[in-house]
């Protein structure tokens, strides 16, 4: 039993989403299960909010349950789910009219730290929830999954090039941000 | 003596880049070199190295432990939609030329009076019961409109899955 839950974790994401057309609802968990917590990530980097994070990702999850079927598999499954994870946060903090409350996150900036400057993760992720979400998710994508710069700029919608300068703009704020209290 | 200290100064980019791994050996050089005979671009350096290694060290936040319950929960209605839709589609498929077959029968035995083996395809015998073809066009009706549930059904089960 264990040998079969093992190979299940390692199937393929193609394997997976053939199996879930099928009718295999195990499947489709064990897909969640892979992704949830980069969903998650992406969409609490652009709410700064955890039940609203949560409710972005299972809006994506049952998006991507909806329209399996539709998905020609021209680029990688994991490009498509953080597209729709991207977007979806995106219309959420929208519709919240959360965008006012953004941008005057951005022009208080400071981000307040301890007495050594020493970066420190709590700090790295208040400044990440500071950026702007394109900015957040170049970020955490690039750092957290497997996503090259092209697959990057394929969930955004931007050219390579564009993705790289959001890449550079990120990180160079961060460490302004970072840097304030030096 | 001359001094070969680069003049062009290193930036932001290059040092984020050299960090990635994505300049060439002669620009990394330059890095190294700038790195080395500039105190300022040190002490950028080392700044960005920090946050690099930060960035590269952290791990992606957690959604609560029962998140893939609740998505389950909410995708199983969906589930046994897309079964029935499955369902729904060999009966569709299926029944269709079932239905053909027998109205060509029934018409073939009601208005060609021909006896009711002579339409089936292989030999058998086949009690001779005087209205036959009525028989079978009431079968056909029953396949029918079994028929025309079923498409009703997948159409808006595909409407369903699909909204």
């Amino acid at each position: 039993m264990s040998n079969i839950y093992s190979m299940s974790a390692n199937t393929p994401d193609d394997i997976l989403a053939d199996r879930i057309l099928k009718g295999e609802s195990a499947s489709f968990k064990i897909l969640v299960e892979r992704y949830q917590n980069l969903v998650f990530t992406i969409a609490f980097r652009i709410t700064n909010n955890r039940e609203e994070a949560e409710e972005v990702a299972q809006d994506v999850f049952m998006k991507v349950y909806r329209n399996l079927a539709t998905f020609k598999w021209e680029s990688r499954f994991s490009s498509w789910l953080f597209r729709i994870a991207h977007n979806t946060a995106l219309n959420k903090i929208k519709s919240k009219k959360q965008e006012v409350e953004l941008t005057e996150r951005h022009n208080t900036g400071e981000v307040q730290n301890e007495a050594d400057g020493v970066f420190t993760k709590e700090y790295l992720d208040k400044a990440i929830n500071m950026l702007e979400p394109e900015e957040a998710t170049v970020i955490t994508l690039f750092y957290l999954s497997e996503q090259s710069m092209d697959e990057i700029a394929q969930v955004l919608n931007i050219e390579a090039n564009a993705a790289k300068v959001r890449l550079h703009r990120a990180r160079k704020k961060l460490r302004e941000k970072l840097e304030l209290i030096g | 003596m001359v001094d070969f200290k680069p003049r062009k100064m290193i930036t932001e980019e290059q040092i984020w880049s050299y960090l990635d791994g994505s300049l060439s050996g002669q620009e990394r050089r330059a890095v190294d070199e700038a790195v080395a005979n500039h105190p300022a671009t040190a002490e950028l350096f080392g700044q960005i190295l920090a946050l690099h290694r930060l960035l590269q060290a952290a791990s992606p936040e957690k959604p609560s432990a029962a998140f893939a319950d609740r998505v389950m929960a909410s995708v199983s209605p969906v589930t046994e939609l897309a079964t029935v839709r499955a369902s729904n589609r060999i009966i569709f498929f299926f029944s269709l030329p079932i239905i053909l077959t027998l109205a060509i029968c029934a018409v073939l035995v009601a208005y060609y009076r021909v006896p009711l083996t002579y339409t089936l395809p292989f030999d058998i015998n086949l009690p001779q019961f005087k209205n036959g073809h009525i028989y079978m066009v009431v079968a056909d009706i029953l396949l029918l409109a079994y028929f025309v549930d079923s498409l009703s059904e997948y159409r808006f089960n595909r409407k369903a899955l699909l909204s």
